[in-house]
Formats: C-alpha cells, structure tokens, sequence
C-alpha cells in the first residue's frame, strides 16, 4: 500500500495543520492510524467488509469534526472515542431489539461457535475479548495492548479518571486470565 | 507503584494481580513477596504468565500486529477527506477594489431611482387624486393606467441602469450596493 508514513511531524502536528485544511496532513494521519482502527473496527462488528466502511465513516467524522480536536488532546485517543460511538450506531442499527449496551455489558454465556471466525489469530482472540468483556475495559486493553497508550491517555481517550482507568485494566485482564486459565484447566 | 490507588483491592490474590497488573503498565519488575505469592498461588500465577510474563497464549496472541489496509479502502477514504476539504475551504476575500466614479453615481442613482419611486408611490396627494375606487364601481380608465405607468417607467429605468452597472462590478459590488441602498432607505 503506498502510503505517506515517512513524515516525523506527532499527531497533534498533524491534527493541527489538518484543522487548517491540509490534506496531505489528514492523509497522513490516516495512513498511521488506518489498518489498527481497522482491526478494532473489525473485531468489533464481526464484518470486514462492514469495519472497511466504519473506518471510512471515521475518518469522514474525523474530518467533519476536525475543529473540536484539542490541542493537548491525544489523536488516536479522540479517533477512537469516534469510532466506538461509529460502533455502538452501527449495533444499534443491525440490533434495534437489543441495546448496545446490553450487548456489551461483558455477556460470558455465548457459545464459542457465534463468536467471529477469523484466520488471524489475534483478530479471534480480540472478538473473544470484546464478546467476553463490557466495551470499556476492552476498549482499554485495545488501547493499552494495540495502541501503546499510556495510563493518561487512555483515561483522556475513554473520558475517565487515571484510577478508573487502572481499574478498567486491572479488571480485564482479571477476567481474561481467569477464563484462559480454566479452559486451559479443562483440556 | 502506588498500591493504594484502589482501595477495593486490598487483600489477598486481588491485591497480588493488581500490583502484578501496575508492574506490567509501569515496566517495573516484580516485587519479592509477590514473586513469592505467584510461586505458591495458580491462579495468580496464570495472572502473571498472561500479563506480566506473556508467555506464548491468548494475551500474547493480543499484541500482534493488525494486517495492513488495503490501498483502495486507503485511496477511498483519503479521496473522500480531501473531498470535503476542498469543500469546506473558505475562499480568501478578494480585495476590495479601488472606489470607482461610476460605482458611486451607479449607487446615487439607485437611491435617487427608489427614492423617488416611494415618494410617488407614497405622496398623500397622489392617492386623493386617485382615490381608491369600490370594486363595486371601479372602471379601469386606460388615460389613468397609462399615466401611471409613464410615470414610473422613468424611475424603473433608472433603478434597472443602475442595478446592472453594480452587477458588472460584481457580486460584491452588488451586495454591497444593495446593503447601502437598503441602509439608506431605513434613515
């Protein structure tokens, strides 16, 4: 894929001259952030060709809503907070019975066939993650795991405290270890 | 590390899987007594091998990279951002042009055209000279029709010259001149 990544310039640089019409900026930041949101989006709505156009309708967001990124804001962080509202509208769309929330208050009784086949290892054991965990602690392991992001980021990025954001963590890896150590008990 | 950040986690092996899961954040290495703990507890030691350790399983299979998006997925997102950019850029004001003889008669005339056009249409003695008739009686007298018509036919020219030669200056000559005349009708 041809892409613009040779750039040194942060985010917030780039963010900054995007909001003042630059679209090599903007097409850079995408270049950077494409194929992870891309993969959280897919794990997310169980369709690849679905997360392709909830990627595209991100960064379209992204592009209306430019002006509102701070300045000492965390890009990726904000990105994310659109994609994750782009997530819930799409449930909420494909699932109008079932609320968003319902479905991702962290359900443990679906059968392991319902959950996204994946070639790719990693992107079956994310959709494991997001089925298995309420979104916010997933949304904070991806985060943390795929993104790198520090404590402060992602309590920026998720709109909490740095203590609920340690809390977020703490408690999804709890429930991930617990549930990897007696499968791996039973076989 | 400050352990005392989550107070409802105090004791026991919640207290060891939250410090386990601060060090894995902070990249600090196990303390003693929690080394300790994990080498006679399983289930904080399955904890630890997850998160801090990770060993090859589930929560190492997490940090592997996303595959790289497509180009066309990159191409039609970038051709949809720059799209929007493009049309979302205020053009630069053009520079005011130069105060122009003819600008300037164009608006006097204009005033002059509507001015006397409302002062005719207004003056008291016009309407008792021809005093509204009642549908019942009214005659279209064509000598009245015509008069009144040469009588306006004068101003309307006057207005349409004066109109036409603000437009040649362009759009922002126009709106200009229709703000002033406006302005002036209002005094």
């Amino acid at each position: 894929m041809p892409t613009l990544q040779d750039s040194s310039e942060s985010d917030n640089e780039l963010a900054r001259r995007w909001q003042a019409g630059d679209g090599r900026a903007a097409e850079l930041l995408i270049d950077r952030h494409l194929s992870k949101l891309r993969a959280f989006l897919a794990t997310r709505c169980g369709s690849q060709t679905e997360a392709d156009d909830l990627a595209q309708d991100v960064f379209v967001a992204a592009c209306r809503h430019i002006e509102s990124f701070r300045a000492d804001g965390n890009f990726s962080g904000w990105l994310y907070g659109i994609a994750r509202n782009k997530v819930a509208d799409f449930w909420r769309r494909q699932h109008p019975t079932e609320t968003f929330e319902e479905r991702h208050a962290g359900i443990d009784a679906r059968s392991p066939s319902l959950i996204h086949e994946e070639s790719d290892r990693a992107a079956q054991v994310w959709a494991e993650v997001f089925a298995r965990l309420p979104e916010t602690q997933a949304a904070a392991l991806w985060l943390r795991i795929q993104e790198e992001m520090h404590l402060e980021e992602i309590a920026s990025a998720l709109d909490v405290t740095l203590s609920n954001a340690k809390v977020l963590l703490f408690r999804a890896r709890q429930t991930l270890a617990a549930h990897w150590n007696s499968r791996t008990a039973l076989s | 590390m400050n352990s005392d950040s989550f107070p409802l986690v105090t004791e026991g092996c919640d207290a060891i899987q939250w410090r386990i899961s601060e060090c894995a954040d902070e990249r600090l290495q196990l303390p003693g007594d929690i080394k300790t703990h994990v080498d006679s507890c399983e289930e904080c030691a399955g904890f630890a091998r997850a998160w801090f350790i990770r060993e090859a399983g589930p929560a190492r299979d997490l940090e592997a990279s996303s595959t790289e998006a497509p180009s066309e997925l990159r191409q039609r997102i970038v051709a949809e951002v720059t799209s929007l950019l493009s049309d979302a850029v205020i053009p630069f004001p053009a520079p005011r042009k130069s105060v122009r003889w003819s600008s300037v008669l164009a608006r006097i005339a204009a005033v002059l055209a509507i001015g006397g056009l409302a002062f005719w249409l207004l003056d008291p003695h016009v309407t008792q000279r021809e005093p509204v008739r009642s549908t019942a009686t009214a005659r279209i007298d064509p000598n009245t029709l015509l008069r009144n018509v040469a009588a306006i036919e004068r101003p309307m020219t006057r207005e349409k010259k004066a109109l036409r030669e603000a437009a040649l200056d362009g759009a922002d000559q126009l709106r200009d001149h229709l703000q002033w005349t406006f302005a002036m009708l209002e005094k």
